[in-house]
This record gives structure tokens, C-alpha cells and sequence, in this order.
């Protein structure tokens, strides 16, 4: 290897080992989970976003959603095999039990689910009366990716 | 009437009293029914006036419409209630214009889909709010009465459509006219199409859907006026391709009725409604060829017919496949040979699926191929060891295109049927030459070579598009990009892989060998079952789909229109028999993450180096193919009713206009007397590219008619 290209190896390395140290952003858009036909109604229209920072291996997430058809009542972190693939939850997040709200909640990862966060296989799914499965659903991607 | 009309006519109406006799008593026989007899009758009826044309009248199910009988049934609906799939019919059904019918009308083909999978009609007649379990009445056992009235059906659905969508005068030669001053189109015309002409489905062999006409430019194409309007038939699926030739427009139309217009003013000149009549979502026939002084057509039932271009008279026609086959993806006319490919394999049929050729003088057939590698054959290996009746797909639904100095004619294949390796049981098995590039000799049909972009692909993820041919100093190459938004680029000499470039964002493969072009998919979709719900981002609408690219060779740019949707999929059990088969799955949408539920993606690549040059989204999706051209515009029409002009380097957008309904099919462009045209039609009808941006977009509304075509000029 080159001079230039062992600095830079050694500058990205430098970088990589120090991220932990900062918190990272990340956010997320949330859609109407999949629907078809009979529960369409239930979902769609309806609207989120959330950010979240990972700071020292902990998850922060805060955000909103609103147009739920029916009360939401309760919140998930979740992990699947890729962004756009479900999963399993992780953690619980606390939301308003309204049409509208709020979305929050911390969770701490292990290495697994901080790799999963970095290829984008986690996700928030936000649940409701009528849909008490998934309402809304949106993937952390890291802020500036969308 | 004539005496032998009279008596065939005669003849099927004593078949049809027989039939409904014999199907009315057996069928329902008497239980603790939630619905009548009426009502199921009334709904079969009902089912193969405004279903069956996609899920087919024996329930098996068609393209992206799942089976409606037996294990496809009952793993969709065994766990819901019958109010239930009363309410999925109403929310989605027929497909392309939810809720169009009537609720006794929903009510009765809810009672016979009950009744077709086993349940027992009783006293009670069935409503909305009619709810019980469905495995808990229905078997997925159809009655054989079902089966014994499915020609009946097809026959009351054909004369339904007919009544719907009247047509003026019958079929055959219904307009009788000449063509003044008719020219024979040549080879020499073929391979180097004058400037101002339109001359086959993509315009050129190379399949660019570049017009080189420069006089309307990103400056003044604010100015295009309309030139004049074509209402066209309604009714079936609407996709055309115009094609231009010496001052006439001619034009193909859904129940396979195809128009001589003179182009200058929209006048009609000839016309013959070839039949049958468009069934709801029936396929649409993209293109006509054009060769020497006959127009070819190739028909929603599986036809090829040759027609006089001076005066719309049938000189030949052949049959292509058996019935349930058809053929909807356009014809190209090269050495004197008409090659065309078929779709509608699905179900399990003994003729498999193939490209075939025919003399385009004699329509004599000179050759087919396979796309379905047969047992013994080359790649016949590649099934698991599944009988020739098993290798359902394969499809061709997409003409291919041509390099006459190589001689090799390039065609996409779709995918294996059923859709899930797992229904289908080839597990990890290839399944050539499904999902591929053919290189085939036209003169033979024999095979130069073959890449496969996604062996054993079980998505519904084709891969079966435009293949465009564009040369780089020496190197020739072959760029195409299929459904999971995969841009290729090939060798088009040896088919060997060049490059591989994402263009939105895909789930489906965890890896791309950027040496070799071998995909490795998802573990979940390696190692899938029936009846496991997958995600698929792109879904079956694309990434990208039949909505063709437009080469602009000026400025080396591929603008490609996008769609941004995903689903999560569940292939079925099928039956493993003559008839079984299918595309066997259920679907559910969502919107694709991370796009801001923006469905419509507009981009351009140069294709030297695969490198993006622009790209911006919108809400809705693209229903047009990409017509782009030498004074740099670039056309592109939507699913809500916009029809855009964008500056082809930057992507901006410089003119939009709003017509009747959907934008949908292949613009082309045009001159005459010294004047620029464009020409776009508006439709509806067709598969996934319909059926998403449906279910996703709850504040689009369309008419539920308007096909028609619209030409634009500048002012004079």
C-alpha cells in the first residue's frame, strides 16, 4: 500500500474508532404498514416521522405521528433481516393514546442490533386500535440518507 | 343470419339453457347457507362479466390477479370473515376501478366465490354485514358444476363486454377506405428509419424510443397546442404504441381492432375490429409492425394476423398458442420474418412458452424457441427435474429488438411460473431461460447466447424489458433494467457482463457480484415456504416495468421512468396437474421507505459510465414510456393525468399539460409537411403499474373511461 493510501487507511480507521464517542443521528419516516384490500381503511392516510440519536450504544427516539384512524396504544423498536423487512421487536416506546401524538422511548443495543441499525434494519412500528398489528412503520436511516 | 349462423347460434343457446339447467339445481344444494341460490347464480354471472378476464374463469387466477379456487382461496380468506372478503372485493375490485359495481352486484359474486370453494347456499340471503369465518363454510373444494359452467361463462362474458363497450358495426372490415399513395416499408427503411417516421414499436431496431426531430426544443415546447384528439376503443388495457408511416397513423386499439388514421388531421381511414372484444384488464397489444405493404398485429387471444396497410383486409393470419395463451407485447418485423412472443403461460399447459417466427409474405412459421429450457434440451437441467408440464412462465411480453449488422435479435424472458420457487417446487434451480437476455439468430431461432440476471428469481420481479442496444467507440452493448431497478449493461456480442448500477432502492438481493453480474438473494427468499408472507422492495409494479426508457443518443443519456412501491408477498400451494399452476400469491402494499410516499422517479444515466446525471420524484408514477428527442425534450405522461416535457440534461421540467385520464403507453414523434408532432394516449387497463398506484393513492381520481389518443404541435 501507498503512503498516501496507509494515512488514509489509518485516518479512516481514527474515524470509525471514534464514533461511538459522538452521537449519531438518525430518523425515519412513518408510512401505513402493508395493507390490502379489507384493512386499506385502517391505514392508510395515516402519517409519522421520528428521529433518534445513538449516543454510547443507546437509542434516543422522539417524534409524531398523526391521522391514525382509530388510538394508537403502543410503540416498538423493531429489527428485521433489512430496511423494508419486518421483524421482531426489541423494545417498547411510549406513545399518546390519540389519533395524534407523540412517540418516545431509549433502548440500548447490543452489537447485533447496532449493525442492524447501520444497515438499516431497524424500524419503529407504531400500533393502533384498528390495527393493532402495525399501523405505521418507518426504517432509521441516518439523517441526510432520504 | 345465415342458415349455418342460425344454427350454431341455435345450437349455443341450446347449450347454454343446458348449461344453466345442469348448473342451477346441482349447485346449490340446501344447508344452513349464508346465501341463496339466486345469489350465486346471479354471481357467477357476475364474476365472468367483470373477473374473470383476470382471474380467469375456471378461478385459476392470471398474472397479477391470484387464483380464486381451491388452496389460493382459502389460504387468502380461510381466516377472515365473509364480510371481510365482501369488503376486500368492494375496496379493490374490479381491478383499475374499485367499487365501480353495484352492491347487490358485490353481494352476489361474494355468494359465488363462497359457493365455488365448497360452501352451501341456504334460506338466508348474504349481505355486508354478513360475517363468518369462511373455512368455516367453504372447503376450497370446487363443485364440478363450477367447472362444467366455465364455457358458459366465458361466453356471457364475452357477450357482456360486448353490450358494455358497444362497437358500431361488428367485426371484421368495419370502415372500408385506401390509403392514397401508400409506400412499401423496406428493410432499407427499417434499419435506417427516415427522421420524420414512426416505423415500429421503439422506432428504432435499437429500441432507443429517440425521435432525431429537432424543431421542438425545451424553448419553445411551453407553446405545443393541441393538434388533434382520437377517442379509441374502452374497455381491456390500453398501452400503444402509434406507428407513423407516409402520412398515416396506424393504430392499435383494445379488442384488437386496429385504424388507419391520416396523421395530419385524425381522419379515419380504414379500420378492422379483428375480435375478440377486451375483457377487463385484458392485456394490451403494445405495437404493431409495419413491413413491405402489410401491417402485422399479434392479439390479446393469441393470433398473429397480417392485414393490406392500403385497405385494413386480413392477407394472413396464424394461430400462435393455445387459448389461454396470448400475446401482447408488439411484433418485429427483420429479414423478412415477423417475430413475436406470447404471454398467458401461467397455468400448467402442455405447449409451454416460445417465441415464434413466421414468413411475413406466406405467414408461414419458420421457427419457435423455447423460453422455457425443455427436458433434453440445453438448460433443461436447470427445473429440478420437473416434467415439461411443470415449467410454467417464461413468458415474452415485451418485443424484442434488433442489430442488423450482428444479426441477433435481443428479447427479455419473464419470470417462472408460479411466482414462488417454493409454490412451484424448483427451490434453488435456475429455471432457464426464465429472467434472461436471448440473443437468438432471426433466421434460425437458434441461440447465440443467454445471460441470466436472476436465476430462479420468485417475486414476480421481470426482468423481461426493453432491451437497448448502444455502441461505445468498438465496444457494442446491451443495457437493460427490469423490475427490481437493476440497470445492466452486457457485451451484445459474447453476453458477457459489463455492469451492474441500482437505481432505487431493492431488498431483495443481499448482494451483486460487480465482476460477474451473479445475484445473491435475501436469506428469507432463499429459504422460503408457501403461505410465508416475503417483502419485496421493488414489488411486481417496479423498480421498473413495461414503461419503456428513452435513449437520447445526442447527449448519451437513458432516462428511465422509476415506480416506488414494495409489498410483502405470499406464494400459495398450487396444484401440480394440467390446468394448476398459476402465479399462485397474495399481495399487500406499502410505500417504499424512505421516499416520502413518492411513487414516481424520473432519472437519467449516462450510459458510458453508468453514472447518474439526474433524477427528481413526484407522488405519482409513470404510466408512459419515455419518448426523448433531437431538439433535447424529453416527453413522459403519469398516472394522474399529467403529461410532461422535460429538458433532457437537466431534468427540468419545462411544459405539463393535464388529458382525460391516465397517461399511458409509448409516445412517439412525427413530421409532416415540415412539422414536428407528438403523439400520446391516455388509458387504462393492465397489471401492477395500475394496480398499486390504486391502492396507494387514496386521493387519485380518474374517469373510469378514456382512451384516447392526442396529437401535439407547435403553433402554426
Amino acid at each position: 500500500m501507498s503512503r498516501p493510501g496507509r494515512i488514509l487507511s489509518c485516518a479512516t480507521l481514527m474515524l470509525l474508532l471514534a464514533t461511538p464517542a459522538f452521537a449519531a443521528g438518525y430518523e425515519a419516516e412513518l408510512d401505513p404498514v402493508p395493507f390490502d384490500a379489507v384493512n386499506r381503511a385502517d391505514v392508510l392516510g395515516s402519517i409519522g416521522n421520528v428521529t433518534a440519536t445513538l449516543d454510547g450504544g443507546t437509542l434516543t427516539i422522539s417524534g409524531s405521528f398523526s391521522n391514525l384512524t382509530s388510538n394508537a396504544t403502543g410503540g416498538s423498536v423493531r429489527i428485521g433481516l433489512a430496511k423494508g423487512v419486518p421483524g421482531d421487536a426489541i423494545a417498547a416506546l411510549t406513545v399518546s393514546h390519540g389519533r395524534l401524538g407523540q412517540v418516545s422511548g431509549t433502548v440500548k443495543l447490543n452489537a447485533a442490533q447496532a449493525a442492524a441499525l447501520n444497515k438499516q434494519a431497524l424500524y419503529i412500528r407504531i400500533d393502533s386500535e384498528k390495527a393493532p398489528d402495525g399501523n405505521l412503520q418507518g426504517w432509521l436511516e441516518s439523517v441526510g440518507n432520504n | 343470419m345465415s342458415r349455418t349462423r342460425k344454427f350454431l347460434a341455435g345450437t349455443a343457446a341450446l347449450i347454454a339453457l343446458g348449461g344453466a339447467y345442469a348448473f342451477a339445481p346441482k349447485a346449490f344444494a340446501q344447508g344452513h347457507g349464508v346465501f341463496t341460490d339466486a345469489q350465486a347464480t346471479a354471481g357467477h354471472s357476475a364474476y365472468v362479466t367483470s373477473c374473470a378476464g383476470c382471474h380467469r374463469a375456471n378461478l385459476a387466477g392470471g398474472g397479477d390477479a391470484p387464483g380464486l379456487g381451491g388452496n389460493s382461496f382459502m389460504t387468502s380468506f380461510g381466516n377472515r370473515s365473509t364480510a371481510d372478503l365482501y369488503k376486500f372485493i368492494v375496496t379493490s375490485m374490479p381491478a383499475g376501478a374499485p367499487g365501480s359495481l353495484s352492491e347487490e352486484q358485490y353481494t352476489n359474486i361474494t355468494a359465488y366465490l363462497l359457493w365455488a370453494n365448497g360452501a352451501k347456499a341456504g334460506a338466508a340471503p348474504f349481505n355486508k354485514t354478513t360475517a363468518v369465518k369462511v373455512s368455516a363454510i367453504a372447503t376450497g373444494t370446487i363443485p364440478p358444476e363450477a367447472i362444467a359452467a366455465q364455457n358458459l361463462g366465458k361466453m356471457a362474458a364475452m357477450e357482456a363486454r360486448a353490450a358494455e363497450f358497444a362497437t358500431p358495426a361488428g367485426h371484421g372490415l368495419t370502415v372500408s377506405g385506401t390509403v392514397k399513395n401508400y409506400v412499401d416499408v423496406t428493410d432499407e427503411m427499417l434499419g435506417h428509419p427516415a427522421d420524420g417516421e414512426w416505423l415500429m414499436y421503439r422506432r428504432n431496431y435499437q429500441g432507443w424510443s429517440f425521435s432525431p426531430l429537432t424543431q421542438i426544443t425545451s424553448d419553445n415546447v411551453k407553446t405545443l397546442t393541441l393538434k388533434w384528439a382520437w377517442n379509441m376503443n374502452e374497455g381491456g388495457a390500453s398501452q400503444v404504441t402509434p406507428i407513423v408511416h407516409a402520412g398515416v397513423m396506424f393504430l392499435s386499439n383494445t379488442s384488437n381492432t386496429v385504424q388507419a388514421l391520416d396523421a395530419r388531421t385524425g381522419e379515419l381511414i380504414w379500420e378492422n375490429r379483428i375480435g375478440p372484444v377486451s375483457k377487463i384488464a385484458y392485456g394490451g397489444t403494445r405495437s404493431l409492425a409495419i413491413y413491405h405493404d402489410k401491417v402485422f398485429v399479434a392479439t390479446t387471444d393469441a393470433k398473429i394476423h397480417a392485414l393490406d396497410a392500403r385497405n385494413g383486409k386480413i392477407v394472413w393470419e396464424q394461430t400462435l398458442g393455445n387459448p389461454n395463451n396470448s400475446a401482447t407485447g408488439g411484433v418485429m418485423v427483420m429479414r423478412g420474418k415477423v417475430l413475436t412472443g406470447l404471454t398467458g403461460c401461467d397455468n400448467y399447459s402442455e405447449n409451454n412458452c416460445y417465441i415464434s417466427a413466421f414468413d411475413a409474405d406466406t405467414g408461414k412459421r419458420d421457427w419457435k424457441f423455447f423460453t422455457t429450457a425443455l427436458e433434453g434440451q440445453p438448460g433443461g437441467d436447470t427445473w429440478n427435474g420437473l416434467p415439461n408440464l411443470l415449467r410454467g412462465g417464461g413468458d415474452t411480453w415485451i418485443a424484442g429488438t434488433y442489430d442488423p449488422e450482428l444479426n441477433t435479435t435481443y428479447w427479455g424472458v419473464a419470470q417462472t411460473k408460479p411466482w414462488f420457487r417454493a409454490s412451484r417446487k424448483t427451490f434453488g434451480a435456475a429455471t432457464l431461460y426464465s429472467s434472461s437476455t436471448l440473443a437468438l439468430d432471426p433466421d434460425t431461432g437458434k441461440l447465440k447466447w443467454y445471460f441470466q440476471h436472476a436465476p430462479g428469481e420468485s417475486l414476480d420481479l421481470d426482468e423481461v424489458f426493453e432491451r437497448v442496444l448502444i455502441d461505445h467507440g468498438d465496444q457494442k452493448t446491451l443495457m437493460t433494467i427490469g423490475k427490481p431497478g437493476i440497470l445492466w449493461k452486457l457485451d451484445r456480442v459474447t453476453g458477457k457482463f459489463i455492469a451492474a448500477k441500482e437505481t432505487l432502492f431493492q431488498n431483495v438481493f443481499a448482494n451483486i457480484d460487480h465482476k460477474t453480474g451473479a445475484v445473491t438473494y435475501r436469506k428469507d427468499i432463499i429459504d422460503q415456504k408457501t403461505n410465508q408472507w416475503l417483502s419485496s422492495c421493488p414489488g411486481p409494479e417496479g423498480g421498473h416495468d413495461w414503461q419503456a426508457t428513452s435513449y437520447n443518443q445526442p447527449s448519451d443519456l437513458l432516462i428511465i421512468p422509476l415506480s416506488q412501491s414494495c409489498v410483502m408477498i405470499q406464494g400459495h400451494d398450487v396444484d401440480m396437474k394440467l390446468g394448476g399452476g398459476g402465479t399462485a400469491a397474495s399481495q399487500k402494499f406499502f410505500f417504499m421507505p424512505g421516499t416520502h410516499q413518492n411513487m414516481g422517479k424520473l432519472v437519467a444515466y449516462r450510459t458510458s459510465d453508468m453514472k447518474e446525471v439526474w433524477s427528481w420524484q413526484q407522488r405519482v408514477p409513470f404510466l408512459t414510456a419515455v419518448l426523448s428527442t433531437g431538439g433535447g425534450v424529453a416527453f413522459v405522461g403519469d398516472f394522474n393525468r399529467s403529461f410532461k416535457a422535460v429538458d433532457v440534461k437537466t431534468g427540468k421540467i419545462v411544459w405539463q399539460t393535464r388529458l382525460g385520464n391516465t397517461v399511458q403507453g409509448y409516445p412517439v414523434s412525427f413530421s409532416l409537411d415540415g412539422k414536428q408532432y407528438i403523439a400520446v394516449a391516455t388509458g387504462l387497463g393492465g397489471g401492477s403499474p395500475q394496480q398499486k398506484p390504486t391502492m396507494l393513492l387514496d386521493e387519485v381520481h380518474r374517469p373510469s373511461t378514456g382512451h384516447q389518443l392526442y396529437v401535439f404541435g407547435l403553433p402554426d
